[in-house]
């Protein structure tokens, strides 16, 4: 059984929400850190080097990077919540 | 290897996987979003492309050696996240119930290589078919929201040998509860349950859990139609759009209301109408109505009615052109039980008032069947059939009053009596009813009598006196005005009367007859029991001669029989009315004025009476009140004493041998005996009136007479004075004795039938006595000569008989002059009003002046007005004769009848007796 086996569940996306959206081009969507930042590159520019050096850091980094960037994402989440004319997890909401 | 797979996904489409570097299929099978708790099952299909008898086909997979050869199908894990939640299943039949159950592994042994033909370039050439595949059944279900893939790779094994051959990535989502909605709606007052979910048109009733795809669509469709529903909650709006809402837009919601108009049939009953705007069929329902809601005879009841279909027309028609129907599966019966039930208390619970109930669930379904209207134009020539005719009839003589005639009086204008090859007897003696046997020449001249009668009627006098004469009312029945159509009125031209060949089918006769062939007359009358028919040819009947009997009220009825057998007739009641003529009284009596010739007041030549009692008599002869013939001469009536009492008779003379005359008297009414009237009274009554008879014609009695001898009659012209002298010698021998009757009898004869100007004024009776009662004369007696008229100039002056010799015994006795009792003009009176006459006046009163026809049976009836004690006198003869001693006013009355029963009466007061 592999280190990430079934561990990485949360991160899967819907495949279907992107036949919905693909030719959406839309403004003011807010940031993108999921797809334009690497895995733990947002914490990992802001953490020394050095420490990045030890694998299992660099493994829990990945971890602890999906939770800054959950926390990013709270208000998008919360101002989901209340407009019931979007998905619940929108993504183009800023 | 296996170059030719084919994979499809269940029988939607072919997913068309192809080969990587390394041979093996791969692709991805993507599920539809699934609700969390349900399953979303597709199925896997794997075929092979061949070839059989050159034609590509595909086929199940064939091995491709000789050995056996299976595909393994099993699940692969892998780095990332696998959901086991995507699981292969199969059914279980092994039970009493199929059971799903989930498959780790499968395997399936691959079409058997012998039914390869050959093998080149990877396609397989087939000797048989197998054209089923492998099939796969996969499945997603899982609690946990978002996407799951799981990997199945397929494996061929053969001969111990495992290759993979395809990895097939299956791809699902599950799709949770959005909990955002369910918050905002509680936040304004709303709730939409999980459990509501069932509620929902689209929601299948097989899913045992909620279909949260579905819920959270209608709880954002509810955000955004709460604004339609919330504020309105009460109302049809409220309630229409909550159903709309639930997805039944074929709903229609209905409302019962109550008829409460007494005055109809359906009165008291419920009526479901849609509530506006329910739906498009129940608008076009409301558009119909008869009557207009709210009304002040429908009364709302708040109970309704969901109303479902369960059919729709489709717009096409069949055969017979009837429209054809789709049936709508919308509900099953299930459905109809789960889901409009549910609505149903939602409804009520969330939407309705409180007070309105859905108190039922109903299917509507259209159902056409062929309702033929058809229509003829059949062209019907335009006529008037009447049957039968309209009978008119009238009675011949009009606006006249009809009378019992004497029928000789009616024939004789006519018929001459005297002429028996006529048909004057033959009328006379018709009697009742038998006028159908008289032929039609008969009845011919019968019509024409007839009218001419009436036509002559005031011509004679129409005195009638003879008992049992024939009478009769002659009438004509005329039915003529029935047949009076004209051509003006023939709703035909002459030309439709001919036939095709140009034969005039309708001729004069044909066309005013109507085809009427018989006529039928019923005569009834009222009282009498007068009742006959008269049946016969239309030429003979139409006009019907009569003479009916009866006075009395005749019913007509006249009946026509016409060709089609139509009886058509017409009753006119009581349209004859036959009344008898009155019987008329006058009464004579003889008065003698004590008058001188001083006091008289007409002149000399004017006068009447005698020498020494001249009479002033100012009645003329014209006016003949009285019968000369009948009344005035009382040989006519003589009364005999023993009929009705003395006071009734009258004078009579009979035979007598002793008598010095011949003959002998009975002694009249005037008895002095009986006489109770005083002298004073009878000033006005001569010796003469005493005598109550008939006049005294002359006669004398020739005892004997022998041959030879000479009988002279002398005889003096009453006006003249001249005396003539007639003679006749007996030629026949001497009767040898009295007893000789044949020799008087030839006597008598002989001066019978003297030719001699003076002996042929008398008759010569021999009289012969029957000695011993044997009918046979035995002794003669002597011979009577008598006047032959009561006159003058039948009287003698003198009469004697010269004897051939001395021997002869002839001698003439009991020479009697004629002398006149009766009531003559010099000495009688006559009255038809009234008169006043003196005690013990003897009075005839006679009626033969009457025009009551056949008058018999006469019945007096005397009656002292002024003295109730003097009982009433009965008497029955035609004339009353009788001395009316008592004093008073006095009514006669007489009841008479004629040939036929008809009872006439007259009563008058009409005398006074001093």
């Amino acid at each position: 059984m592999g280190l990430f086996t079934n561990l990485l569940g949360y991160k899967v996306r819907r495949r279907y929400d992107f036949a919905k959206s693909r030719k959406d081009s839309r403004l003011n969507a807010g940031y993108n850190y999921d797809d334009n930042l690497a895995g733990s590159e947002f914490i990992g520019r802001s953490l020394s080097g050095h420490i990045q050096r030890n694998e299992t850091i660099q493994h829990f980094l990945i971890f602890v990077d999906d939770i800054l960037k959950n926390l990013l994402k709270a208000t998008r989440h919360l101002k989901n919540y209340k407009n019931y004319t979007v998905k619940p997890d929108d993504k183009q909401t800023r | 290897m296996y170059e030719n797979l084919r994979f499809f996904k269940g029988l939607e489409y072919d997913l068309n996987f192809e080969k990587d570097i390394l041979g093996i299929y791969q692709g991805s099978i993507y599920l539809p979003e699934v609700s969390e708790g349900l399953y979303e099952t597709i199925n896997l299909f794997i075929l092979e492309e061949c070839v059989l008898f050159g034609d590509p086909i595909v086929n199940f997979p064939t091995a491709e050696t000789s050995d056996a050869a299976t595909f393994t199908f099993k699940w692969e894990e892998t780095n990332k996240v696998d959901s086991t939640s995507i699981i292969m299943y199969d059914i279980d039949n092994t039970g009493n119930i199929p059971v799903v159950k989930e498959l780790k592994t499968q395997s399936f042994d691959l079409f058997d290589y012998s039914n390869v033909a050959a093998h080149t370039d990877g396609v397989k050439y087939l000797t048989t078919q197998n054209n089923t595949a492998i099939q796969i059944n996969l499945a997603l279900n899982s609690i946990i929201p978002g996407p799951h893939v799981r990997n199945l790779y397929v494996y061929h094994n053969a001969s111990g040998v495992e290759t993979l051959i395809a990895k097939i990535e299956i791809y699902g989502e599950v799709v949770a509860e959005d909990e955002r909605l369910k918050v905002l709606l509680s936040n304004f007052g709303a709730t939409l349950s999980e459990g509501d979910f069932m509620l929902f048109k689209d929601h299948d009733i097989s899913e045992m859990s909620p279909d949260y795809i579905l819920l959270n669509r209608k709880r954002k469709e509810l955000l955004l139609e709460l604004h339609n529903i919330k504020p309105f909650v009460g109302t049809y709006k409220a309630v229409l759009n909550a159903i709309d809402f639930f997805g039944y837009d074929k709903i229609t919601l209905k409302e019962y209301w109550l008829n409460i108009d007494s005055s109809i049939k359906n009165f008291g009953k419920l009526f479901a109408v849609p509530v506006p705007h329910s739906s498009v069929r129940g608008e076009a329902i409301r558009k119909k109505l008869v009557f207009k809601l709210p009304s002040n005879t429908m009364k709302k009841t708040s109970k309704f009615s969901l109303v479902y279909r369960l059919n729709e027309p489709n717009g096409t028609f069949d055969e017979w052109d009837i429209p054809n129907v789709t049936e709508t599966f919308d509900y099953t019966p299930e459905e109809v039980i789960i889901k409009l039930y549910g609505l149903k208390s939602k409804l009520q619970k969330e939407y309705l008032p409180l007070q309105a109930k859905i108190i039922d669930i109903t299917a509507e379904g259209d159902y056409f069947d062929q309702r033929n209207l058809n229509i003829w134009h059949n062209q019907n020539p335009i006529g008037f059939f009447s049957e039968g005719h309209d009978v008119r009839f009238k009675v011949i003589p009009e606006h006249r009053d009809l009378f019992i005639e004497d029928l000789s009086m009616v024939l004789k204008p006519s018929l001459n009596q005297n002429n028996d090859a006529g048909n004057y007897n033959l009328f006379l003696n018709l009697g009742i009813g038998n006028e159908d046997n008289l032929t039609t020449a008969n009845r011919t001249e019968l019509k024409t009598v007839i009218s001419k009668f009436y036509e002559t009627y005031h011509d004679g006098e129409l005195h009638s006196y003879n008992p049992n004469i024939p009478i009769g009312c002659p009438i004509l029945l005329d039915g003529t005005d029935s047949f009076d159509d004209i051509w003006d009125e023939a709703l035909f031209t002459w030309e439709d009367a001919e036939d095709p060949n140009g034969s005039l089918l309708i001729t004069w006769n044909d066309w005013w007859k109507a085809w009427v062939y018989e006529i039928e007359w019923v005569i009834t009358s009222k009282e009498r029991g007068y009742n006959q028919t008269y049946r016969g040819a239309i030429d003979d009947y139409l006009i019907l001669p009569l003479i009916l009997p009866y006075a009395d009220s005749y019913s007509v009825e006249m009946r026509t029989y016409d060709l089609f057998g139509h009886r058509s007739h017409y009753r006119m009641n009581d349209v004859i009315d036959i009344k008898l003529k009155n019987l008329e009284l006058y009464g004579i009596y003889k008065w003698l004025e004590n008058q001188s010739w001083d006091n008289k007041k007409l002149s000399w030549n004017k006068s009447g009476g005698y020498w020494n009692s001249p009479q002033d008599n100012k009645t003329t002869i014209e006016e003949n009140i009285a019968t000369l013939y009948l009344t005035l001469d009382r040989a006519n009536y003589v009364h005999l004493e023993e009929d009705q009492g003395v006071r009734f008779s009258t004078v009579r003379r009979y035979m007598d041998i002793y008598s010095p005359n011949g003959f002998s008297e009975t002694t009249g009414p005037y008895q002095w005996d009986a006489s109770t009237f005083r002298w004073a009274d009878s000033k006005n009554i001569s010796w003469n009136f005493m005598r109550v008879g008939a006049d005294l014609t002359s006669s004398f009695k020739i005892n004997d007479i022998q041959q030879g001898d000479t009988l002279v009659i002398k005889h003096t012209h009453p006006v003249t004075g001249k005396i003539s002298t007639g003679q006749h010698v007996i030629s026949n021998t001497t009767p040898t004795t009295v007893n000789d009757v044949n020799g008087w009898t030839q006597i008598m004869d002989e001066l019978n039938t003297s030719t001699d100007s003076v002996i042929s004024k008398f008759n010569f009776n021999a009289i012969f006595e029957d000695n011993d009662d044997d009918n046979i004369n035995d002794v003669f007696r002597f011979i009577l000569a008598v006047g032959r008229e009561y006159s003058s100039t039948y009287d003698f002056s003198e009469v004697s008989i010269t004897k051939v010799n001395a021997a002869s015994n002839s001698n003439v006795t009991g020479e009697t002059h004629v002398e006149h009792f009766n009531p003559t003009w010099d000495d009688t009176r006559v009255f038809t009003d009234y008169a006043e006459v003196e005690r013990s006046t003897h009075i005839t009163i006679s009626t033969d002046i009457s025009k009551f026809p056949g008058s018999k049976n006469a019945k007096w009836t005397i009656t002292n007005i002024t003295n109730p004690e003097i009982t009433d006198i009965y008497y029955n003869n035609m004339w009353l004769t009788y001395i009316f001693k008592e004093p008073g006013y006095y009514s006669i009355q007489l009841e008479a009848e004629d040939t036929y029963g008809n009872k006439n009466l007259v009563k008058r007061n009409m005398l006074k007796v001093k």
